[in-house]
């Protein structure tokens, strides 16, 4: 046994003293009283289970609202992305080689093959003698000619002019 | 007194005059790029605008392709072009076989003009035939634009190297820049055993504004050089920018010698 005490006790037994002393009957514990029960209301952490139930609720539908709106937040981002990702897919693939900015325009024409098996462009107004196709062509004055594709004429294309060759509209 | 209101008037026509031209030139929008507008070319109704540049030139584009026994096909086409000091446009294309696969021959001539002030493009068709179409000016982008041209299919993959600066030089008596581009199709991606590499080179005309020279090599189509020739920088005749009433009648626009 030690005659000692510990100091963390000794000032335990110190405060509990203080304490002791503080609520022993005395004008200045009555005021204290007085004032405690005067805001008693305040004081009380505890709130009728009506209130309680309705915080409750209100906090529910709060973070159900922050939920739904992230997830609009969210799907509207990831909406916008999608076609973001796909521009930027076609931008780093160049549709073609052309390098310059050039004009172009696009002619349909109509053709047929022909004897020999190459295709040959024809008269529309010429009675058919074979099955006939629209070709779609694009020149430029960066020295290209291309054709964009080839279509059956029987297929729903743009119906072209008298002679056959017309401008491609978007 | 009226004489000095005259006067006011007159200043203030020429101070406001160039904010009124300058206000109208912004009217005119920047070309959007194929790739914004994802329309391939040809198929947009935007037509660049090039003012104060006129010129008279004749482009030719030539493609030779080399058969498996050796032999050599070479087709020709020819796009004669004007361009007047407006920015209006006529150009006689002369197509005779289109390269590829299948090769088309076409045999045909088409004038095309461009009036970017009426908003209207004019095709003139063999046997004095028109059509119209409304176009939307716009002003050429200052970055080259390197997604023009038609798509290429979407499920041929395709290796395309970043554009290769070829510097600058005199060709014709107009400063062209240069830019080279190379793209690769993977082995096996068409039933290809071994890769096939093409390639792409333009000569871009920093004055006129249009490519001078290029060169297109690809092993499926043949090899393609293009090459604009007999450049004039003077106003051209202005009859050629002429078009024919709804009638469809007009004289022939004078014919410059080739």
């Amino acid at each position: 046994m030690t005659d000692t005490l510990h100091p963390q006790l000794d000032a335990l037994l110190a405060r509990y003293r203080r304490e002791l002393r503080d609520t022993e009957p005395s004008d200045s514990l009555d005021a204290r009283i007085a004032r405690l029960v005067a805001t008693g209301e305040k004081v009380s952490p505890r709130r009728p289970a009506r209130m309680r139930r309705v915080a409750f609720w209100a906090a529910a539908a709060g973070l159900a609202a922050v939920a739904i709106a992230a997830g609009i937040l969210i799907g509207m981002r990831l909406e916008r992305a999608a076609p973001a990702h796909v521009a930027q897919q076609e931008a780093a693939l160049p549709a073609d080689f052309s390098l310059w900015p050039a004009d172009s325009v696009a002619l349909q024409i109509p053709a047929e093959y022909s004897a020999q098996g190459t295709l040959v462009a024809v008269d529309p107004n010429a009675r058919t003698t074979g099955k006939r196709y629209w070709i779609d062509v694009v020149v430029s004055n960066d020295g290209t000619v291309r054709i964009d594709r080839i279509v059956p004429a029987e297929t729903n294309h743009k119906k072209g002019a008298p002679d056959g060759i017309t401008l491609q509209t978007p | 007194m009226a004489s000095r209101c005259r006067r006011r008037d007159l200043a203030w026509l020429m101070l406001i005059g160039p904010a009124l031209n300058a206000a109208h030139a912004e009217d005119i929008p920047v070309c959007p790029s194929a790739a914004a507008t994802n329309v391939p070319a040809g198929a947009s109704n935007n037509v660049r605008l090039v003012t104060g540049a006129p010129y008279s030139a004749l482009g030719t584009s030539q493609t030779t392709v080399t058969l498996p026994d050796g032999s050599r096909v070479v087709r020709e086409n020819v796009i004669r072009q004007w361009r007047d000091s407006d920015g209006r446009t006529r150009a006689e294309i002369s197509l005779s076989t289109i390269g590829g696969t299948p090769a088309v021959e076409v045999n045909t001539t088409v004038t095309v003009i461009d009036d970017p002030a009426a908003r209207e493009r004019y095709v003139l068709q063999p046997g004095g035939r028109m059509a119209t179409l409304p176009i939307v000016p716009c002003r050429p982008a200052s970055e080259p634009d390197i997604t023009v041209g038609p798509p290429r299919p979407a499920n041929l993959p395709m290796r395309v190297s970043q554009p290769v600066k070829l510097g600058e030089r005199k060709l014709d008596g107009e400063t062209v820049a240069g830019r080279r581009i190379e793209a690769t199709i993977p082995a096996g991606a068409m039933g290809n055993p071994k890769p096939i590499e093409m390639s792409a080179e333009q000569w871009y005309g920093k004055e006129l504004q249009v490519v001078i020279e290029a060169t297109y090599r690809d092993p499926r189509t043949g090899e393609t050089r293009y090459k604009l020739s007999d450049i004039e920088r003077v106003e051209p005749d202005a009859a050629l920018f002429k078009v024919p009433d709804k009638s469809g009648k007009v004289a022939p626009p004078p014919r410059p010698e080739r």
